[in-house]
């Protein structure tokens, strides 16, 4: 009895876990001390539903050749389901790895930050946003690759604890500019770690819009004498990325015969 | 003595609309006449990321992605997160006509023939005569929101969605199914030209 209620709940954890997300991109930077994965992507097509095919993992480079990697290469290494995971990935992991199914392969290079001792994120590894001043600013914690595992999440401004809920809603002001970081605190194997996650919020001046106009009467009809030219004025007060052009119905697609001049005017 | 030809060549102006803080002028149907839809203006480069924070990156073996990742990522790998869009005049008034390019080597042109994406490698083209292309979206701005949305000129009411299949998001399009979706809600961060 007591075996099958544990083997139910190993089915149920088994179903629950989400996939960890696939990593396409193959320059990769993160910071030592943290849990990480490699994982490459477009596994579930029919050709690697295949039982039999093997999931190999390298690392190397050309010059030097690759060694493939098992259990033994590393303690902080474990291969779960397709992903290479590295609890948690160190400076000595700084290198190219290559995944290898059958024929396919998949290569990444990664890169190791030293830890900044001093702060609670990594200054290399920041998101940069732009929030317009009273437009919302929301701020949320999520990391859905380790979410079976994820025990507590914090939100820090600039290295401080803002919040017990690890969310922001509001408008913003300027004085919500800094660092804010998604502390997430994982277990593995009877171990503790955190991932940050940090984006870096800047708050700038509202753009006024203005609604676009254009001067003078909306309809006009020009007469034009055969062989003449005839200039066609049209003044209009815009914001700097709107666009303004001419459309102009014609028989044939370049007509040298329509010049279309603009003059600007902050 | 020459006398003035009674049909005078002239542009009729039948009206005048704004969209999205664009400036249309509308002429007067002479269905005579041919008319190029669309003839390509200027581009700007842009990082488009989900309403998930995720950047669009480009692949050209492989579909189109968005994954978390940190701006030194990002940068790390701009030949395939930094968006060429190359706006277009279009004879009729609808969003903003614009194709979406990436250059990695050479470029490459999104397309959604027969409602699957891909980056096609080729230019965007100076002109396109037809009045739909599987190259050319509609980008609005969504209200109430400082995102955008894409929709197909050539499938009506089907926009550029960021959708989960298995453990990827996929750029993908899709009929929007009902206000609100957020899955179409894009984040252009405008790049310094290069």
């Amino acid at each position: 009895m007591h075996h099958e209620e544990l083997i139910l709940i190993l089915c149920v954890l088994v179903v629950k876990s989400a996939p960890k997300s696939c990593i396409r991109r193959s320059q990769i930077h993160v910071v030592e001390g943290e849990p990480f994965y490699l994982k490459p992507c477009d596994m579930s097509a029919p050709m690697h539903n295949n039982e039999t095919a093997t999931m190999r993992w390298f690392k190397g480079n050309a010059s030097h050749g690759y060694r493939e990697l098992n259990m033994r290469s590393s303690p902080r290494i474990a291969f779960h389901g397709h992903a290479l995971e590295f609890w948690p990935v160190e400076l000595e992991d700084k290198g190219t790895y290559f995944s290898q199914v059958g024929n396919d392969r998949q290569n990444w290079t990664l890169n190791v930050t030293k830890r900044n001792k001093h702060s609670c994120f990594s200054e290399k590894l920041v998101t940069n946003r732009d929030v317009e001043v009273k437009k919302s600013l929301w701020i949320t914690c999520e990391n859905p690759s380790y979410g079976e595992l994820i025990n507590h999440t914090l939100l820090y401004k600039n290295c401080k604890e803002i919040s017990k809920t690890p969310m922001i809603l509001k408008d913003a002001e300027f004085g919500d500019e800094g660092y804010y970081s998604c502390v997430f605190s994982v277990h593995h194997n009877g171990q503790q770690y955190n991932i940050t996650k940090t984006v870096n919020i800047t708050v700038i001046e509202g753009n006024s819009k203005i609604t676009p106009a254009i001067f003078g009467s909306k309809s006009a009809k020009v007469g034009v004498e055969l062989g003449e030219d005839v200039e066609l004025n049209c003044s209009a007060v815009l914001n700097r990325n709107d666009l303004f052009y001419w459309s102009i119905r014609k028989e044939d697609s370049l007509d040298p015969n329509v010049h279309e001049d603009r003059n600007e005017t902050t | 003595m020459a006398a003035m030809s009674e049909e005078g060549s002239c542009v009729n102006f039948k009206e005048m609309m704004f969209i999205d803080n664009t400036l249309y002028l509308i002429p007067e149907d002479n269905g005579d006449l041919e008319s190029d839809h669309f003839g390509r203006l200027h581009c700007t480069t842009a990082v488009i990321r989900s309403i998930n924070d995720q950047v669009l990156f480009v692949d050209k073996r492989n579909p189109p992605v968005f994954e978390d990742m940190p701006d030194i990522d990002r940068t790390a790998n701009e030949s395939q997160t930094r968006l060429i869009i190359y706006m277009y005049k279009d004879s009729e008034v609808r969003g903003l006509a614009v194709t979406l390019s990436v250059k990695d080597g050479r470029m490459s042109t999104l397309s959604c023939k027969n409602k699957i994406i891909s980056f096609e490698e080729m230019n965007p083209p100076e002109n396109i005569d037809d009045i739909k292309s599987d190259l050319i979206f509609f980008q609005k701005r969504v209200p109430g929101h400082n995102k955008m949305e894409f929709e197909s000129s050539l499938y009506e009411g089907h926009f550029l969605a960021c959708q989960k299949e298995d453990d990827a998001f996929k750029l993908v399009l899709k009929r929007k199914d009902e206000n609100g979706d957020k899955s179409v809600m894009f984040t252009l961060t405008n790049l310094h030209q290069s």
